[in-house]
């Protein structure tokens, strides 16, 4: 499937690899400038995951991302701007500076604003597709969760919701091997949280989710299989947490030995390694990329801190309708 | 092995002292012996303190373990006057040494009372110990001063109480049943005081076999006040499965009931049956009852397949279908039916209906109305015993509508990571209020869902106790091993509505016609008779038994009064100490 992308889609991924990354590393510069209001959520080393899965949708699909997948809303069209506008809180920012990080959305994008109530994306992405599926709109709902929410009782209601109903529904579960400190091991029984699909007649497929090809197959064939019709499917990305769980924490509870495996698992490097030895990137293409992308930064940064802080007597803007 | 020694006391004369020693042989065996109580030592006139000195001293002689006692540790509080009727008092439904329930009239047994405390008293001083937990043990040295009770003894065994007209034949009637149940060898001819002895104190042959399944033990832990033991348990016999001879079952597979067991879980279904009946289709319509009825017609095996399997200590969260549950785990018919009908004296104190009682002493948590809640309440007690080092398990039931809820998730999920000792059965009855399974869930079989929680789950035939014994067996098993919770989609039918009000049109007549066929009582009679353990004279005896102890039951709800309107607060807040927390162990 992947096979049929072409050479500009190829660098597109790449791209959104890379792009995720470098906001990711500037908004730590940022935070460490104590420019950033509250705290920064790194996506580090799961960036295969929300890019290759978000690139597999269709334009009037939606997705339903968490804190991690900022790829995905990347992906989906918002700039770089707007999480540095959200992250330190500016007037111009897509809340205006009422809510941090990634907690926005656009409907026009097809993206849910991050519920942090984690595992309640699933319900809420059953009641997208379910309004899909009742105005026949050919739309596919991704519902993203990590290990950690999938214990949660809204994880469960909202799949089997879906399964009775044979909602155009995909669960991107995010197996990072970490819900902040609780290892895999204490959060459930089974080895695999794709063990779960049998209960609930649905179907389930494990891909590497360091691996933005596979991850990309293997969403698009979910989401085909979603819109045909045929219910819900269960992915699940296995990955890895390179960071603590925000910029405060320095996960001295991870065994090193784990980040060090996994380190050379990195998505990006991986992908990079694969395009030049396919040829399907050349140095020079790959350095122009770069320039492309270090500008657009460059151009967000300063944007976004020369927007204001909100005036004050605008905090009750937009609480009540 | 160890011996039992039985005392059933009279104060007015020493011939009416019933003695009784029992030796158990450790294989199945049992000698009765009747000696006088002059043999013992015991003097004329009756001094607790003299008595106690002899009883202590043929105990150690004798390596006599266990001493039953039939007279009440303790029965009112100076204080309280007559209204203090004693835990034990009120679950037997016996009126005790101390007047009927409710209406204590002490004075007749005045001095037989005083003579009964102090001689617990004194034998405790000199090494007896009394029973701390329904989970009887015998202490590593001295005695155990065990409080019996002949009368609720006889109708635990499933027979009526000897009266003081009984005389020759009859007697010897009541002998042969006890020797062919406990298959024992008595040593005399017993009289009246010395058969109630015996019947008491066989339940100490399951205590000093460490099986729970022969004897139970109902009230609350003795509980002192000024010096009386206020409160205690009362240790009766029941006929278990290895109680006795060994039955003729052919056991088919590893997990199968005996005769006994057999004969109980029939006992169960159709009392259950019978009950929910004259709830349902009798009082409900006479508008006797306070609040909706919701019964478990068609799935009665469920909660009579898992609840008599469980142990003393062992704690269920049955359903609200689950009758059977609450009468098996101790609660008397009375004390339903009161609850039922709102009545001021019953369990919830005529402050919640129907099956909404529970009691920490029988094991039993009260059924919590947003279904699915009991699922994590139950990883909690399964958390503690396994913290407390407990070998005992937690068995929660709920139906098929309450699976689609986050809580069961979340609770299957936590007890398969801590790998707790909880049994999870789902009584899939195929209707959820109106929702039919297809709309509740995608898949045949819910107990695909355990491999999610790498856990063992299986689903049986819910109709059929023995499928449900057996799958609940080997679960239980594997949490007292410390291996784990496990899963049981037991598939049955509700052949009632959601309550009494509904008719459930929306139930096809089909489904209601193959539930009739494959009825849960007919079944296991069906079997029993096949297996020639079901004679007709059992049949009937099973039958009238049922009757008189319904007929009993509402008689007794209905002469009880409505709680007074001036009461409504109370049990609201605590003044001072709380009324419920005497019922904590």
């Amino acid at each position: 499937m992947a096979d049929k992308l072409a050479r500009a889609q190829f660098h597109e991924l790449y791209y959104f690899m890379r792009l995720n990354r470098r906001v990711d590393e500037q908004l730590t510069h940022l935070y460490r400038q104590g420019k950033v209001v509250g705290g920064v959520y790194s996506s580090l080393g799961q960036e295969a995951t929300s890019v290759g899965t978000a690139y597999a949708l269709e334009p009037q699909d939606f997705i339903s991302p968490v804190i991690r997948n900022v790829g995905t809303m990347l992906v989906r069209g918002f700039r770089p701007r707007d999480l540095f506008l959200q992250y330190m809180a500016r007037q111009d920012g897509p809340t205006g500076g009422r809510d941090a990080n990634t907690h926005f959305g656009d409907l026009s994008k097809g993206v849910v604003a991050p519920i942090s109530m984690l595992g309640e994306t699933v319900p809420v992405s059953a009641g997208i597709a379910l309004a899909s599926q009742m105005r026949k709109e050919n739309r596919v709902a991704v519902a993203y969760v990590g290990d950690g929410a999938c214990s949660t009782g809204p994880f469960h209601e909202g799949l089997n919701f879906a399964a009775v109903f044979k909602l155009p529904l995909v669960i991107i579960a995010e197996n990072n091997g970490w819900a902040y400190s609780t290892p895999l091991r204490k959060q459930m029984a089974a080895k695999d949280i794709a063990a779960r699909a049998a209960g609930y007649g649905i179907s389930a497929t494990i891909v590497d989710g360091n691996d933005v090809l596979k991850v990309y197959e293997a969403t698009r064939a979910a989401a085909e299989r979603a819109r045909g019709g045929n219910g819900p499917v269960l992915v699940e990305a296995k990955t890895m947490r390179m960071k603590g769980h925000a910029e405060h924490d320095d996960a001295r509870y991870v065994p090193k030995e784990e980040i060090e495996k996994w380190r050379k698992k990195d998505p990006i490097a991986r992908f990079e390694k694969y395009l030049l030895a396919k040829k399907l990137m050349t140095a020079k293409e790959k350095t122009t990329l770069e320039e492309r992308m270090e500008e657009l930064i460059r151009e967000d940064v300063e944007f976004a801190e020369a927007s204001p802080l909100p005036p004050p007597e605008d905090a009750a803007r937009a609480v009540w309708a | 092995m160890d011996n039992i020694l039985s005392l059933d006391p009279a104060v007015r004369k020493l011939k009416d002292f019933g003695c009784c020693f029992i030796e158990p042989n450790g294989q199945g065996q049992t000698r009765a012996s009747f000696p006088a109580p002059s043999s013992l030592g015991i003097e004329d006139p009756l001094d607790a303190q003299q008595a106690a000195k002899a009883i202590a001293e043929f105990c150690k002689t004798n390596k006599v373990k266990i001493v039953f006692i039939d007279g009440p540790q303790g029965w009112k509080d100076p204080a309280s006057e007559l209204k203090f009727c004693r835990r034990a008092e009120k679950i037997l439904g016996t009126p005790g040494k101390t007047g009927t329930v409710g209406n204590v009239l002490p004075q007749p047994f005045k001095r037989f009372t005083q003579f009964s405390i102090a001689l617990f008293k004194e034998l405790t001083k000199l090494g007896g110990s009394l029973v701390r937990e329904m989970n009887v043990q015998v202490p590593p040295s001295g005695f155990l001063v065990v409080e019996s009770f002949p009368t609720s003894a006889w109708k635990k065994l499933g027979m009526k109480p000897v009266a003081s007209n009984l005389i020759g034949g009859d007697l010897q009637k009541r002998a042969e049943r006890l020797k062919a149940l406990f298959d024992l060898h008595l040593v005399g001819n017993p009289g009246i005081h010395e058969l109630d002895a015996l019947v008491a104190g066989l339940a100490g042959i399951a205590i000093l076999e460490g099986r729970s399944d022969g004897y139970v033990a109902d009230g609350a832990p003795p509980k002192e006040s000024h010096g009386i033991v206020l409160e205690g348990f009362i240790v009766n016999p029941v006929h278990s499965p290895d109680s006795g001879k060994p039955t003729a079952v052919d056991f088919h597979s590893p997990g199968q009931p005996s005769a006994a067991t057999l004969d109980r879980m029939l006992y169960y279904l159709k009392l259950t049956r019978a009950a929910e009946d004259r709830i349902e289709r009798v009082l409900y319509r006479q508008g006797k009852i306070v609040g909706g009825v919701y019964t478990g017609r068609g799935q009665e095996a469920v909660g009579v397949g898992c609840a008599i399997q469980l142990r003393a200590g062992d704690v269920m969260l049955p359903n609200h279908r689950d009758f059977s549950a609450f009468l098996i785990r101790g609660f008397s018919l009375r004390e339903i039916f009161m609850n039922w009908m709102a009545r001021a004296d019953a369990p919830s104190r005529g402050r919640e209906n129907t099956l909404h009682l529970g009691s920490m002493e029988r094991g039993v948590i009260p059924i919590i109305s947003h279904l699915g809640d009991t699922c994590p309440v139950a990883c909690g007690v399964a958390l503690t015993f396994k913290q407390r080092g407990k070998n005992n398990v937690v068995l929660v039931t709920f139906g098929e509508g309450t699976t689609s809820r986050g809580d069961v998730h979340e609770a299957m999920n936590l007890a398969s990571v801590m790998s707790l000792p909880v049994i999870f059965v789902c009584n899939n009855n195929a209707f959820a209020y109106s929702t039919p399974t297809e709309k509740q869930f995608a898949v045949n079989d819910l107990s695909l869902r355990a491999a999610g929680y790498a856990m063992p789950g299986t689903t049986v035939d819910g109709n059929d106790v023995l499928a449900v014994y057996s799958a609940v067996r080997q679960a239980i098993d594997r949490a007292r091993a410390g291996q784990g919770p496990s899963f049981i989609e037991c598939k049955t039918i509700r052949m009632t509505g959601h309550s009494a009000h509904d008719a459930a049109e929306y139930v096809p007549p089909s489904l209601l016609q193959a539930g009739a066929k494959r009825d849960p009582v007919l079944l296991l009679e069906k079997y029993m008779r096949s297996k020639r353990l079901l004679t007709p004279k059992r049949m009937q005896e099973i039958e009238s038994a049922i009757h008189k102890e319904i007929d009993d039951a509402v008689a007794f709800a209905e002469s009880k009064p409505m709680p007074k309107g001036a009461d409504a607060l109370q049990g609201v807040y605590c003044e001072g100490e709380c009324w419920w927390q005497e019922k904590r162990p």
